[in-house]
């Protein structure tokens, strides 16, 4: 109750206080009550009492204590503790805790309640509020000596006091930046473990105008993912970048990137992140996991030909318009040009202008094939004119682009089995000698089942070879012939076997033992 | 080579089972809770056969124990057992069916061909004229629709065998020539192939070669091949004789996974737990320092290391600096000290017996590493636990590099 000039409190007694104070009373607590006083006194009379107390001793002592939380005046609070505590003597199993508990409760309930901090709860309202509470309203009185000392003995983290107390002073200095942070590191360079959080500091300081100090507290700020932000919205930008880099988190240098990105021209941008190459390199890769089209600009404006280069080859990896294409690739030849390094991508690609070129006559020549060549590698699209029976102008591709001779051969054989074009084939096989081997004709043909053909190309190759060949595609007679030239007894025994022909048996049979003879 | 790596290559691996299931579809387990998985997971792929063939007489002679049931009893628990007896059964059938697939894979002259390459090349050797000519083949006739099990996520219906002539199986052979070949890379060489794959898969890929070139696979010899600081032309050349990684014949040894070829991550674990298979007087000798242990709280003794009680890691990398040196990548040695006793009573709380050493792969690891440290840790008799990235396989390893249509 408030009035002008008085504070007052008006309560219903509780019952504990009923039972120790009401007059006449007889329970237990009261009759511990008494029984201090009379112990005070030095009078038998206390023996008397606690004897006649016995078994509600702990309700007794219970009920002091709580009878004591209930009552504003110090005295009495002691008086009735110093109860609870002789009837506490003469227990053997009680919990002290709740008396303990009582007592600190109510030293702290004392302390407050005094005219000089002017907080006069009860305990039941001081246990109503969690201690953080208790504690910032001392703060807000400036009271920062005794919370100190409160926090301490209850053993709670001081924490906020500190920063309270660091932004109080901050607000009500006038000293500069540096004499204040000398002040500050003063103090909490002293504390036994340092405080968590610098960020509120600094924001006050900020607030306050003192920008430097602000910075330099926010070095001491352990958490980046506080710094940063803060440092963003105090314009520095650079302080900024250094903390999210430090903290090694991406996801705090994107932070400070897009808010680069958002508040700078885009030339102002690029120079800023190109101080700091591991953003750049986020950036990079952030645009090209999005497919950012500012990639491009960014390329350009960093003479990265190549990788502007390979940016419009991948563009343009979907596109089936063959002028659109070549003249997209023409782009980033040109840019290729640029760069001394990149010789041999730059060829590639000139190739592959040429040969869309020449796959665009194809398909104007050649108006019923369903397929464009558009778009193909060279291989495939020698393979596909081979495979069309335009020899010649496979041979033509071949000089232009300069297709290696084994290559040739390769793809050649395979179309032509493809086709069955035996005789193309043969006379492939004779021109001259295969820079190949003649192996891969074999295999060609028995992959497509063509034994016959395989056949014609056994006796070209190596001699310990035909043998071998001969049994895989079942001609056994040659087979066995073969490996009497070879003189491959081994291989001649598994002819043996392998063949059903008993005259043909007996054959071999005769060559084994003529050459195991030897 | 381990079991496990092949179906992920010629299948795939997803979320624990073959990428398209059996040839009804069916899911089939390829993870640690299916029993009959976890014991052919790591076995090399010679013995896949055998060990599935015993399984299944193993279940034949469990089946025909119902004709020993004498008494009710036995009868009854016999047909207790018979659940899980027919769960085995399923298991074993489509792990049968999915082994046979693989092996007739490993049957294949293709496969055989492959590895035969790619042995020599880690031996150091130049490929002889008809591997040459495997990989010309390739090459010229080269599939740029490849399917590549255990990358393409689509499923084709039939399950299309891996293609022979894939990017992915070039660029393997390629990037193992560059980094295992003695001399150094000549120019002309490396020019050629750039045409070959260019003209074969398609311009897109001065992409991917730019890619493998950053990454350090295919290096153009024009860039400095060594790591600075390296003081070797062959570095991995001078691994390969440090770290002993090409073993011929060793069923014990770990390189059994890749039959012939010993991991270089599980030979660098093998250097500090002082595993005597890289720690051979030899090598000792060449390193004069004792390797002192250091204070390291898993290391409980001083004497010379008997096979048994290697386990653990104990020294560091004292007297292999140059090895390390070799090794791609920076090296970062930082010893974490919680304090002792904590630790310990935390240890005690939580009934852990046993410490564990935790290797951890950022990026990524094969299954065949992870029989290897399986393998190690049955040898050495300590726990070692693996946490990687992600599980890779030779083409999944390749395919991020690659700049696809």
């Amino acid at each position: 109750m408030f009035t002008d000039d008085v504070h007052e409190l008006l309560s219903k007694v509780g019952e504990d206080s009923k039972s120790v104070f009401q007059i006449g009373s007889t329970a237990p607590a009261a009759l511990l009550y008494d029984a201090v006083d009379t112990m005070r006194a030095h009078s038998s009379r206390a023996d008397e009492i606690v004897r006649s107390i016995r078994d509600d001793m702990p309700q007794a002592v219970d009920t002091c204590i709580a009878a004591a939380g209930a009552e504003p005046d110090v005295g009495v609070q002691q008086a009735l503790l110093r109860a609870a505590s002789l009837g506490k003597s003469f227990l053997t199993a009680y919990n002290g805790d709740k008396l303990v508990d009582m007592c600190r409760s109510l030293r702290v309930v004392n302390s407050l309640a005094s005219y000089a901090v002017g907080i006069p709860a009860t305990l039941v309202q001081f246990h109503s509020l969690p201690f953080e509470e208790w504690v910032e309203r001392l703060l807000h009185r400036n009271l920062h000596q005794l919370a100190l000392r409160i926090c301490a003995y209850m053993d709670a983290p001081a924490d906020q006091v500190y920063v309270h107390w660091a932004c109080a002073k901050i607000r009500a200095s006038t000293i500069d930046d540096d004499a204040l942070y000398r002040v500050l590191r003063e103090r909490l360079d002293t504390l036994p473990r340092p405080i968590a959080s610098y960020v509120d500091i600094a924001e006050v300081a900020n607030a306050c105008g003192f920008q430097r100090l602000a910075i330099r507290l926010l070095m001491h700020e352990p958490r980046a993912a506080s710094q940063v932000p803060l440092l963003i919205s105090m314009g520095q930008d650079d302080a900024a970048m250094d903390a999210a880099m430090r903290s090694g988190d991406a996801d705090l240098v994107y932070f400070v990137i897009f808010h680069l990105f958002k508040a700078l021209s885009l030339g102002d941008f690029f120079q800023t992140i190109a101080r700091t190459p591991a953003a750049a390199r986020l950036f990079e890769k952030y645009c090209t996991d999005m497919d950012a089209p500012v990639l491009e600009d960014y390329y350009f404006q960093d003479d990265a030909f190549a990788k502007s280069a390979r940016l419009i080859v991948v563009e343009n990896l979907h596109e089936s318009d063959a002028v659109k294409l070549v003249a997209n690739l023409k782009v980033a030849l040109k840019m290729l040009h640029n760069d001394k390094a990149s010789v041999l991508e730059a060829h590639a690609i000139d190739q592959q202008i040429k040969l869309l070129q020449v796959q665009q006559q194809f398909s104007r020549d050649i108006s019923n094939e369903e397929e464009s060549y558009i778009g193909l590698t060279l291989n495939e699209t020698l393979a596909r004119t081979l495979a069309s029976g335009n020899y010649s102008r496979a041979t033509k591709l071949r000089t232009d682009f300069k297709v290696p001779e084994r290559r040739f051969y390769y793809i050649k054989v395979h179309a032509l089995v493809g086709r069955r074009d035996w005789a193309e084939l043969a006379r492939l096989a004779h021109a001259r000698k295969s820079p190949i081997g003649y192996r891969p004709f074999v295999d060609e043909c028995v992959a497509a089942l063509q034994y016959q053909e395989a056949a014609k190309y056994v006796p070209k190759c190596d001699v310990q070879d035909r043998a071998a060949l001969f049994m895989r595609i079942g001609f056994y007679h040659e087979a066995a012939q073969a490996a009497v030239q070879a003189r491959d007894v081994d291989t001649l025994r598994q002819v043996h076997a392998a063949a059903t022909d008993p005259t043909l048996q007996h054959d071999i049979a005769q060559q084994i033992e003529q050459l195991t003879s030897r | 080579l381990t079991y496990e790596g092949l179906v992920s290559e010629v299948f795939g691996i997803v979320g624990g089972a073959v990428a398209g299931g059996d040839a009804k579809g069916a899911r089939v387990a390829a993870s640690g809770d299916d029993a009959v998985y976890r014991a052919i997971r790591d076995v090399g792929f010679a013995d896949v056969g055998a060990l599935l063939g015993a399984m299944t007489r193993q279940l034949q002679t469990s089946y025909e124990s119902r004709h020993q049931a004498r008494t009710v009893q036995e009868i009854r628990s016999f047909v207790g057992r018979l659940g899980g007896l027919q769960a085995e059964h399923q298991a074993l059938k489509a792990h049968v069916a999915v082994a046979e697939a693989v092996l007739r894979r490993t049957q294949s002259d293709d496969f055989g061909a492959l590895l035969d390459i790619e042995q020599t090349l880690v031996a150091g050797a130049d490929l002889d004229p008809e591997q040459r000519a495997y990989v010309d083949r390739v090459l010229a006739l080269a599939d740029t629709h490849a399917y590549v099990p255990g990358v393409d996520t689509e499923r084709r219906d039939p399950p299309a065998p891996a293609a022979p002539n894939s990017l992915h199986k070039v660029l393997r052979i390629l990037c193992l020539c560059a980094l295992w070949r003695g001399p150094a890379l000549k120019q002309k060489t490396y020019d050629a192939w750039y045409d070959e794959i260019v003209a074969a898969f398609g311009a897109h890929h001065t992409i991917t070669l730019d890619n493998l070139a950053r990454v350090g696979l295919l290096p153009p010899p024009s860039a400095a091949r060594s790591q600075p600081g390296s003081a070797h032309a062959n570095p991995r050349g001078f691994l390969r004789k440090a770290l002993n990684l090409a073993v011929a014949d060793d069923a014990d040894d770990v390189a059994y996974a890749y039959a012939g070829y010993a991991p270089l991550s599980v030979r660098l674990l093998q250097v500090l737990t002082q595993d005597p298979a890289v720690h051979t007087p030899a090598a000792s000798s060449r390193y004069a320092a004792l390797l002192r242990p250091l204070a390291d709280r898993l290391a409980t003794q001083t004497q010379p290391v008997t096979p048994q009680s290697v386990g653990g890691v104990r020294g560091g990398w004292a007297g292999w600096e140059d090895v390390l040196a070799e090794v791609p990548g920076a090296t970062v040695d930082i010893m974490q000290t919680p304090a002792a006793d904590a630790a310990d009573a935390r240890a005690q709380r939580l009934g852990v017996k046993a410490p564990a050493t935790l290797v951890v792969f950022l990026g990524g690891c094969t299954s065949a590493e992870i029989a290897a440290l399986r393998r190690l840790s049955q040898q050495h008799g300590h726990r070692y636990v693996v946490a990687t990235t992600q599980i890779l396989n030779g083409n999944s390893f390749l395919d991020p590099l690659i700049q696809h249509k």
